[in-house]
C-alpha cells in the first residue's frame, strides 16, 4: 500500500517521458478552488494509501454473469486496467501496442497520472470496415483498496465505422479508477462509444475522454453512470475538420450519497460542424449531480450548428444538481442554443395519470421512464439500451 | 348514481364551493353552466379527487360509496372520468403505454381479465376512429404536439377506452372549432347508454345543441342558483349571466 506520488516516483524512469513527469510535478492537485473541481477535492486520490498492483481474481463466471445480456461481435476483457486474453474474444479486431507519449497537453494532474501509470487498455484501430461491428469492452476492477489505471484508444480510419460499448464493473467496494479514452475519427468515418458504469456504492471513478474529429466524420459518445459513490466524466471534443458531427448524450442518477459530475467541452475549430448535446439528470435522497457543458466556436468556424440541452428532475428535498451551460462564440454566422431546466416531477402530469386510473407509484415510474427515454433511445445497440433502462428503472 | 349534499370546498383557504346539492341518476345528462369563477372547474376537480382542493363540509356518494374515501385512481376504477379543460402533455410517455396501463389497472381492480394485445389494439383503432383521431396514436407521446382539437378528441378517446359510469366533461368545448365540436359531441352521444351518466360543464350554450341535457343547472358563486330543463340554457344565452346574479 502506498500513495500515488510515491508509486509514480517508484516507477522506473525509463518508462516515463521526462516531459510528462515534469508536467505531472508542475501541476497542482485538483481542488475546490479550481472552477471545474469546486464540488470535490481530490487530495485523497493522491495522498491515500492504495494497492497499485492487486492480484487477479477475475473468473470466467464473473465475466459471464456481467455481460450475459449483451450482444457483441468482439469482446475485450480487462481487470484493473490489464488485458485478460483468456476471457477475451478479439476476433479480427486490430489491437495496437501501447505507445509511450511525450504529449504534455493535459487538463489536470489526474490525466497526467493516467498517462504515466496506465500500462494497458483497449487500443483499437479500424480500417476498411464499412459495416459497423459492436465491440464490447468489459472493464473489471477488483481487490481491496485497488487503484487502477486504464487507457483506451480508438482510431477509426477514413470511411470506416465502429460501435463500442464499455461497461465498467467493480467486483469489490473500495476500488478507485483513473480511466482515459481517446477517439480519433478520420474523414468520413463514424464511431459510437457508450460507457456504462455499474460500480459498488463505495467505488470511485474519474475519466478523461478526448475526441478528435476530422472532416465529415461522425462521433457519438454517451455516458450512463448507473451506480458508484463518485463518478466524474470529463469530455473534450475537437473538431479539426469541416462538417464533423457530434452527438453527446448522458444520463446520471445519483441516489443516497452518490456524486456524479459531467464536464463536456466541444471546440468547433472548423466550419459547418454540428453538435447535439443531451444530458438528463435525476437525483434522489442526498444524491449530488453536476452538469457543466461548454460550446466553443472559433472565429473561423462559421455555420456551426450546436444544440445543448440539460434537463434535471429532483426527487427529494436534499438532492442537488448544479447545471452550468456555457457558450463562447467568436464566429458571427452560427446557430447555437442551450437550455437548462431543473425542477420537480410534473404534478399536473401525475394528476392527469391518476385521474385515468394509473396509481400514483406507477404514474411516477411511467413519467420518469418517459423522462429518460429519449437519452436511452440514442444508444443503437438494443441489448445495451435494455441493460441501461433496466438498471435505471431499478433505481426509481 | 351521484348524490352531492351541501358540498363546501376551498383552495388555498378560499372557499369556492359554498353548498352544492346535486343528484345525478343513471341515464341522465346534466349540464352545469356558470360564469367564470363560479366554481365549475372546482366542482369537477373535487369530484375527480384533485388534492389541491380541500373539502370542508358536505358529502358525496357515488354508487353508495363515500367518494372522499377513495384516491383519484380508485375513483377512476370505480367509474368516474374527468375530461380535462386543458389536457396535460406528458413528453416521453407513449399514448399506447399510457392508455394500456390505465385500462389494465381498471380491469385488475374489477378482478377481470384484461383484453389481449390483439383485442386491445382493435379496441384502440375503433375508438380512435369514433372520435375522429385521424393520425395514428402509436409512437406519439401523450398530448405532446397535439393541436387543441386533437387533445380534446384524445380525452374523449380515453373516455371511450375506459367506459366510465359517470363522465364529467370540463369545458370540453373550449378551444374547439365547430367541426371538432360536432365530432366530439357525436362521440359522447355514441357512448351514452342507459346505465351511464354525464355532467357537462360549459360556459356557453353551443355545446348543448349537440349534447342535449336532461337537466341544466346554473352555478353562481359556489352555489346552484337555478335548475331547469334544456330551455334554461337558451334563456341564459339570451339574457346573459347577469340575469341569475
Amino acid at each position: 500500500m502506498q500513495n500515488l506520488d510515491t508509486y509514480i516516483h517508484s516507477l522506473s524512469e525509463k518508462n516515463i517521458a521526462p516531459e510528462v513527469l515534469a508536467t505531472y510535478n508542475s501541476l497542482d492537485i485538483p481542488n475546490k478552488k479550481m472552477e471545474d473541481w469546486k464540488f470535490r477535492d481530490t487530495q485523497d486520490w493522491f495522498q491515500g494509501a492504495y494497492n497499485f498492483s492487486p492480484a487477479s481474481i477475475l473468473t470466467s463466471r464473473d465475466v459471464k454473469d456481467s455481460i450475459a445480456d449483451i450482444s457483441y461481435d468482439a469482446l475485450l476483457v480487462f481487470e484493473n486496467g490489464l488485458y485478460k486474453s483468456d476471457f477475451s474474444q478479439p476476433q479480427h479486431i486490430q489491437l495496437e501496442d501501447r505507445k509511450k507519449s511525450s504529449e504534455t497537453d493535459f487538463v489536470n494532474k489526474l490525466e497526467v497520472a493516467n498517462e504515466i501509470c496506465a500500462q494497458d487498455g483497449a487500443r483499437i484501430h479500424v480500417s476498411n470496415s464499412e459495416s459497423s461491428q459492436h465491440i464490447l469492452i468489459a472493464s473489471f476492477y477488483s481487490g481491496a483498496d485497488t487503484y487502477a489505471f486504464q487507457k483506451n484508444t480508438v482510431y477509426i480510419e477514413s470511411g470506416s465505422q465502429l460501435t463500442i460499448t464499455e461497461i465498467h464493473i467493480s467486483l469489490s467496494n473500495s476500488v478507485r479508477v483513473n480511466h482515459a479514452l481517446t477517439i480519433h475519427t478520420e474523414e468520413h468515418s463514424s464511431c459510437e462509444y457508450t460507457t456504462v458504469h455499474s460500480l459498488h456504492n463505495d467505488a470511485q471513478f474519474i475519466q478523461h475522454v478526448r475526441i478528435q474529429q476530422e472532416a465529415e466524420s461522425k462521433a457519438t459518445y454517451a455516458t450512463f453512470p448507473v451506480s458508484g459513490k463518485y463518478i466524474r466524466s470529463w469530455v473534450q471534443v475537437d473538431k479539426v475538420g469541416e462538417q464533423a458531427h457530434t452527438h453527446l448524450n448522458g444520463l446520471f442518477f445519483p441516489i443516497l450519497k452518490e456524486h456524479c459530475e459531467q464536464y463536456i467541452f466541444v471546440n468547433h475549430l472548423s466550419p459547418s460542424c454540428e453538435t447535439h448535446k443531451l444530458y438528463k439528470g435525476l437525483a434522489n435522497d442526498s444524491g449530488f449531480g453536476v452538469f457543466s457543458g461548454k460550446v466553443y466556436v472559433a472565429r473561423d468556424a462559421q455555420q456551426t450548428n450546436a444544440v445543448q440541452t440539460n434537463k434535471n428532475i429532483l426527487l427529494s428535498d436534499t438532492a442537488k444538481i448544479h447545471s452550468k451551460p456555457q457558450l463562447e462564440i467568436y464566429a458571427d454566422d452560427v446557430s447555437c442554443s442551450h437550455g437548462s431546466t431543473t425542477g420537480q416531477i410534473d404534478k399536473d402530469a401525475l394528476w392527469y395519470m391518476q385521474s385515468r386510473g394509473i396509481a400514483y407509484a406507477e404514474a411516477i415510474q411511467l413519467l420518469l421512464s418517459g423522462f429518460i427515454n429519449d437519452v436511452v433511445q440514442t444508444v443503437s445497440i438494443e441489448s445495451v439500451r435494455e441493460r441501461i433502462r433496466t438498471a435505471i428503472v431499478h433505481k426509481l | 348514481m351521484l348524490e352531492i349534499l351541501n358540498l363546501h370546498a376551498s383552495v388555498e383557504g378560499n372557499e369556492i364551493l359554498k353548498g352544492i346539492n346535486l343528484s345525478v341518476k343513471a341515464g341522465e345528462i346534466h349540464a352545469i353552466m356558470g360564469p367564470n369563477g363560479s366554481g365549475k372547474s372546482t366542482l369537477s376537480n373535487v369530484l375527480a379527487g384533485h388534492n389541491a382542493f380541500e373539502v370542508t363540509k358536505g358529502s358525496v356518494l357515488f354508487e353508495g360509496k363515500n367518494l372522499f374515501d377513495l384516491s383519484p385512481e380508485e375513483r377512476a376504477w370505480e367509474g368516474i372520468f374527468l375530461a380535462f379543460q386543458y389536457p396535460v402533455e406528458i413528453p416521453g410517455v407513449s399514448m399506447t403505454n399510457f392508455i394500456k396501463t390505465a385500462v389494465e389497472a381498471k380491469y385488475k381492480y374489477q378482478e377481470k381479465d384484461a383484453p389481449s394485445p390483439a383485442e386491445f389494439l382493435k379496441m384502440m383503432k375503433e375508438k380512435q376512429a369514433m372520435v375522429g383521431l385521424a393520425k395514428s396514436l402509436a409512437g406519439r407521446s401523450v398530448n405532446e404536439g397535439f393541436s387543441g382539437g386533437e387533445k380534446k378528441k384524445n380525452d374523449i378517446f380515453q373516455m371511450a377506452m375506459l367506459e366510465p359510469k359517470l363522465a364529467i366533461l370540463d369545458e370540453t368545448d373550449s378551444g374547439l372549432d365547430i367541426d371538432a365540436l360536432r365530432i366530439v359531441a357525436e362521440g359522447v352521444n355514441t357512448l351514452k347508454k342507459p346505465d351511464n351518466a354525464y355532467i357537462v360543464i360549459t360556459h356557453y350554450q353551443r355545446l348543448l345543441e349537440y349534447i342535449v341535457p336532461d337537466v341544466v343547472h346554473i352555478l353562481h358563486d359556489g352555489k346552484i342558483v337555478k335548475t331547469g330543463d334544456k330551455s334554461l340554457a337558451f334563456e341564459l344565452e339570451k339574457k346573459g349571466y347577469d340575469w341569475v346574479k
